[in-house]
């Protein structure tokens, strides 16, 4: 166990940089999950009295899954960047902490504006319902939310770069 | 390849007999109805609605629609499924229309079917609650000690209760704490006991309340004096009882099963039926004309003169193109191998009717996502098979054909994807021929290289923004707003390219020269946008903050934010197929962890374990594909330049979303 701690925690960032990019997973999946549900939630309302929206509403039901997306693709990025995945690791305990701190930051925004989202979705379900022929525009209202999680796994990929790029004496 | 043409119809009739224009119209199917138009007062005033009187086809649509949803309880089909997602009418002929108008009474087969509901309702309801108090007894079955019944005693009220044991225990030796109340345990099962209460009848509400407050979970008792055992023994045979009673009810009902298809077709006619006495309201008359309008394909026009010609010759047909402003419904008509992408455009919303079909224009990219998000060789061709099969069993259903034939070319995709990143059936080429071979060490793998297939699904998506703005340049440029076309979508062309050039030329020393070209680009394309994006304003200050807020993106889906956020959402291509590979994958590892493990069934337990596990990852993945390549083009794409909301080109006639006749 102290080996463990020391090679991956003391002398490399792994570790940390695990427990990051984990954490942008978990939050990014969490929120989409949760997300999901409200829009299936209020999805499964409107199909009970009008099964022939199915269609219409698939797309407004999945839309706030992409979070859990950005967060496997920071994940990706930050054990690509660091060599964790597949070639010689190259982060130092500090780098690790960092990367560790924007994967919990990225996290957090992903898994915030899934739900957000999936609120939104679930409003533009309604209006689906009332007026299926504006179910295309309906589908912009909740995609709006979604540009504060694509900011966050930008910011987030810009600091993968960044950090992992740092030369430490 | 286009939205189909259309020209406005007016019918002008006699006003006595108006009300059967469109029986006649219903009877052609080539007549779109629209509500007349009354543009100003002296409109109003002169014209007069018809009405008709529906009640009586309303409530005939309602009993069969309850028959329905009955009998489809207990004959169900795939189509069922698949019309949830794709209007799926019935193919009919009018014989076999005539033969289940024939066949069903829709006023004895509704409370008949009604009551046989009701009693599968009350008998399940009834099973149900004899196996909650089965569940509750569970383990006293075998105690003979006497059990009161609720109402057995005189001046007292009894009642079964069930509580854990330690509790029982616990009260035994405070007794005191429940006053006006006689406990008695009847017995022990498992952690808990069977408690009997007896309290003078006007405490036992009082009681009740205070035992349900001390954990006490009530048991529905016997309706005379008797034993545990023989209770027992007593909901047992009533449940018994009630199931067979449901089971009878249900073979009545599915002997009913067959009448469903002929109920249904009963139903779309009289929709079909409805829809047409609801023409009648969207009439005009004076004292002695009556007026209709509606739309028809224009390549349909002749076939109408003919047939008004011989089904209503007092009828005046006038027929123009429609003015603008008016609110034309839209029919799409597309060559055959573009056919499948219109099932897209129809579920997203049709386009205006000025506007253009953009099937044509979204395909490419639709097969292509579709194909990255699945990308497996074997895959492609289980699906390209399966997909074969539904369309010809479904051939003739159009929204059916069209759907599986997308799905086609997205097999076609994937199986093409798989084979340029030599993923067959995720990582089998690579456990078949070894670690050394070129397989397991092939230059396009996304998971060794996951950056780099990263770079190629965001170059994809700024391909995909692009083709976006040129179909906005091409829309706003056939309307014949050339100006908007440069301003709106040209200057966007400016500015896009030359910053990506301006990226290149900073990632790259050696490309310094796109750099400073894509600078300037840049440069031209972001003042350009300033200065034209605001000059719908009056003052210059609101022309350049309109300028500014566009070019930075705030409304709307244009802007340098939106770009950026729109081209990172197609990072999800990557995700979904490394998603799709790392899950097959992990199916090989169990599958062959299996064979390893079990010398005589591995074998076949292997193969159980690949077939099963790749044809789930296959479904759950190729759901994912099919919905995230189409949000790629319903929310990043057509967010460019798309405007749905058109109503659909619908002719009045037997040809509802329910049932079509084909002859």
């Amino acid at each position: 166990m102290e080996d463990f701690v020391t090679q991956y925690f003391l002398k490399t960032g792994a570790g940390w940089t695990v427990i990051g990019a984990m954490m942008a997973v978990m939050f990014g999946g969490v929120g989409s999950a949760r997300g999901i549900r409200i829009a299936g939630g209020q999805a499964a309302g409107v199909l009970s009295e009008k099964p022939e929206l199915f269609g219409k509403l698939l797309v407004l039901m999945a839309l706030p899954g992409t979070q859990g997306f950005y967060g496997f693709i920071i994940a990706i990025f930050m054990a690509a960047q660091t060599g964790i995945l597949g070639g010689a690791l190259k982060v130092t305990p500090l780098m690790g902490l960092a990367l560790m701190a924007v994967g919990i930051c990225a996290g957090i925004v992903q898994y915030r504006s899934a739900i957000y989202q999936g609120e939104a979705s679930a409003a533009a379900i309604s209006m689906t319902a009332r007026r299926p022929e504006e179910s295309g525009r309906s589908i912009l209202i909740p995609a709006l939310v979604e540009t504060y999680a694509v900011v966050a796994l930008l910011a987030s990929i810009l600091f993968i770069m960044w950090v992992t790029a740092m030369k430490v004496a | 390849m286009a939205i189909d043409p259309v020209l406005k119809v007016w019918l002008i009739s006699p006003a006595s007999g108006a009300e059967e224009v469109p029986e006649h119209l219903a009877r052609i199917g080539l007549v779109h109805v629209s509500e007349v138009p009354r543009s100003d007062a002296e409109h109003q005033e002169a014209l007069r609605s018809l009405s008709a009187d529906t009640r009586a086809i309303e409530t005939r649509v309602r009993k069969l629609a309850e028959c329905l949803d009955i009998l489809s309880q207990f004959h169900r089909s795939a189509r069922d499924l698949l019309s949830n997602l794709i209007p799926t009418p019935i193919e009919t002929t009018h014989k076999a229309l005539e033969a289940a108008l024939q066949a069903i009474d829709v006023e004895s087969l509704h409370p008949r079917l009604k009551e046989l509901a009701a009693r599968r309702a009350a008998a399940h309801a009834g099973a149900e609650r004899a196996k909650g108090r089965l569940k509750a007894l569970e383990g006293f079955d075998a105690l003979g000690v006497a059990m009161p019944a609720e109402d057995g005693l005189r001046w007292s009220s009894a009642a079964l209760w069930l509580i854990p044991t330690k509790l029982a225990e616990r009260l035994g030796a405070t007794n005191s704490t429940l006053e006006g109340v006689v406990l008695e345990a009847l017995g022990n099962a498992g952690s808990n006991t069977l408690v009997a209460s007896v309290a003078l009848r006007e405490h036992a509400d009082q009681v009740a309340s205070r035992l349900r407050e001390l954990g006490f979970e009530p048991v529905p008792g016997p309706e005379r004096n008797t034993t545990v055992a023989a209770y027992v023994q007593a909901i047992r045979e009533e449940f018994k009882s009630r199931e067979a009673a449901a089971r009878e009810v249900e073979a009545e009902l599915s002997g009913l099963g067959p009448l469903r298809t002929q109920v249904e077709l009963v139903l779309g006619h009289e929709e079909n039926a409805l829809e047409t006495a609801r023409a009648v309201s969207k009439m005009a008359a004076t004292g002695r004309a009556a007026v209709m309008v509606g739309y028809v394909r224009a390549r349909e026009a002749e076939v109408l003169k003919a047939a008004m010609a011989r089904e209503m010759p007092e009828v005046s047909l006038v027929l123009e193109p429609p003015a603008a402003g008016d609110n034309v419904p839209v029919s799409l008509t597309n060559k055959a191998l573009f056919r499948p992408a219109q099932f897209l455009v129809e579920m997203f919303g049709l386009p205006s009717y000025n506007a253009f079909d953009p099937s044509a224009f979204l395909m490419l990219s639709f097969v292509l996502f579709f194909g990255i998000c699945l990308g497996d060789a074997i895959y492609g061709l289980v699906m390209l098979a399966m997909c074969l099969a539904l369309r010809a069993r479904y051939r003739e259903y159009p929204g059916l054909r069209n759907f599986f034939s997308l799905l086609c070319y997205g097999a076609v995709s994937t199986f093409l994807v798989g084979a340029a990143t030599a993923t067959a059936a995720a990582d089998l080429p690579a456990r078949v021929f070894g670690s050394q071979s070129i397989f397991a060490n092939w230059p396009a793998d996304p998971l060794k290289k996951p950056v780099a297939a990263l770079g190629i699904a965001l170059a994809l998506g700024i391909a995909n923004q692009f083709w976006g703005i040129a179909m906005k340049f091409r829309g706003l440029w056939l309307q014949g707003d050339k100006w908007g076309a440069l301003f709106d979508a040209g200057l966007w062309f400016l500015l896009l390219p030359g910053l990506v050039l301006l990226m290149v030329g900073q990632v790259s020393p050696e490309l310094a020269l796109a750099g400073t070209v894509g600078g300037w680009m840049a440069a031209a394309g972001a003042v350009g946008l300033v200065l034209t994006q605001g000059r719908n304003e009056r003052s210059v200050v609101g022309k350049v903050v309109v300028g500014v807020v566009s070019l930075y993106g705030i409304v709307g889906s244009y802007g340098c934010v939106s770009f950026i956020g729109d081209t990172l959402s197609y990072s999800r291509l990557l995700a979904l197929g490394l998603t799709t590979t790392i899950v097959g994958m992990a199916v090989n590892i169990i599958a062959e962890l299996v064979r390893l493990d079990i010398a005589v069934l591995g074998t076949v337990l292997f193969l159980v374990v690949m077939a099963g596990g790749h044809l789930f990852n296959l479904l759950i993945s190729g759901l994912g594909a099919f919905i995230h390549a189409a949000r790629l083009i319903f929310v990043e794409f057509f967010g460019r330049f798309y405007e749905p909301g058109a109503q659909r080109f619908a002719p009045l006639g037997a040809t509802g979303s329910r049932i079509r006749i084909t002859g």
